[in-house]
């Protein structure tokens, strides 16, 4: 949700799933909106 | 609109990504959250044994405390707290003889009667804020992202407490549906993850989690969903495990609560 509403995303990935999540995200070209 | 907000242990140690997201989305939603200033563990679960009234004193001096801060509602995040802080306040406003025995035990509270409504993040957005906001509020839409939705136990059962219907729920459907997500439904949506049976018995957890992200992707999610601690770290935190042990056939990622 936080991803989707644009707030400070970096900070939410940080879990055991992080260098998957964001390349997860990466592939669906959302880190790259939120972190722009 | 301003709500007591009810953090718990695990969003302070182990879960503080879920907290530091689910705060800052209500921030983005215009929501005023106050945190209890004075709050302990929920109790954590909430005890089968039908006399174990000492169990409720950890959760019921919680709702005494949102009474004192001067709120009506309080707001979870965490399932398993939602639960038992729920099922607590069912008991102080529904039967009477053990309320007395709890509130005389009790002697330098105020008596308690059950009067905090206990609500949880989904069921206060869906109830507070509605999908058509939340739609309105997304800048980043999730697009083309086929999310599973996976409930548990706590937020479903027992029936009294259940933020949805049961037995088919559709809240975090419409949530994910109104952030963009393709919703894939699954039938091992509603059943356990395991739960705490990851400290007596981790491998009979670890084959209920495969079989549920096992059911997930065979229906084609992406990702999974989810709004507890533990199941995060049972659906989550654990799939090396399976990966190498069981039949899960591929990584699922699991967003708690900030897909």
């Amino acid at each position: 949700m936080a991803v989707a509403l644009g707030v400070d995303p970096i900070h939410y990935y940080l879990d055991l799933n992080q260098a998957v999540s964001q390349e997860f995200l990466k592939g669906k070209n959302l880190l790259e909106k939120v972190t722009a | 609109m301003k709500i007591s907000y009810y953090p718990g242990c695990t969003l302070k140690t182990k879960a503080k990504n879920l907290e530091s997201s689910a705060l800052a989305c209500l921030d983005a939603l215009g929501v005023e959250y106050e945190e209890l200033p004075r709050w302990n563990c929920c109790g954590a679960v909430y005890s089968l044994s039908d006399d174990d009234l000492i169990h409720l004193i950890a959760p019921v001096r919680d709702l005494i405390r949102v009474q004192e801060q001067g709120f009506d509602t309080v707001l979870t995040l965490c399932s398993m707290c939602y639960n038992t802080l729920a099922r607590a306040n069912e008991l102080m406003k529904n039967d009477e003889v053990k309320r007395g025995t709890i509130n005389d035990f009790m002697d330098e509270e105020p008596d308690y009667k059950g009067e905090i409504k206990v609500v949880h993040f989904l069921d206060f957005i869906r109830d507070e804020i509605g999908w058509d906001k939340l739609k309105a509020s997304v800048k980043n839409s999730l697009n083309g992202m086929k999310l599973a939705p996976y409930y548990g136990c706590t937020l479903l059962r027992p029936g009294d407490v259940s933020i949805d219907k049961s037995n088919s729920p559709v809240v975090f459907e419409e949530c994910m549906e109104a952030l963009g997500a393709e919703i894939v439904k699954f039938p091992k949506a509603i059943e356990c993850c395991g739960s705490y049976q990851v400290l007596g018995n981790p491998e009979a957890a670890l084959k209920v989690s495969n079989d549920i992200i096992t059911d997930a992707t065979a229906h084609g999610a992406e990702a999974m969903a989810l709004t507890c601690p533990l199941c995060d770290y049972n659906l989550g935190h654990r799939q090396e495990e399976m990966l190498k042990s069981m039949k899960v056939p591929k990584r699922c990622r699991c967003f708690i609560l900030r897909s």
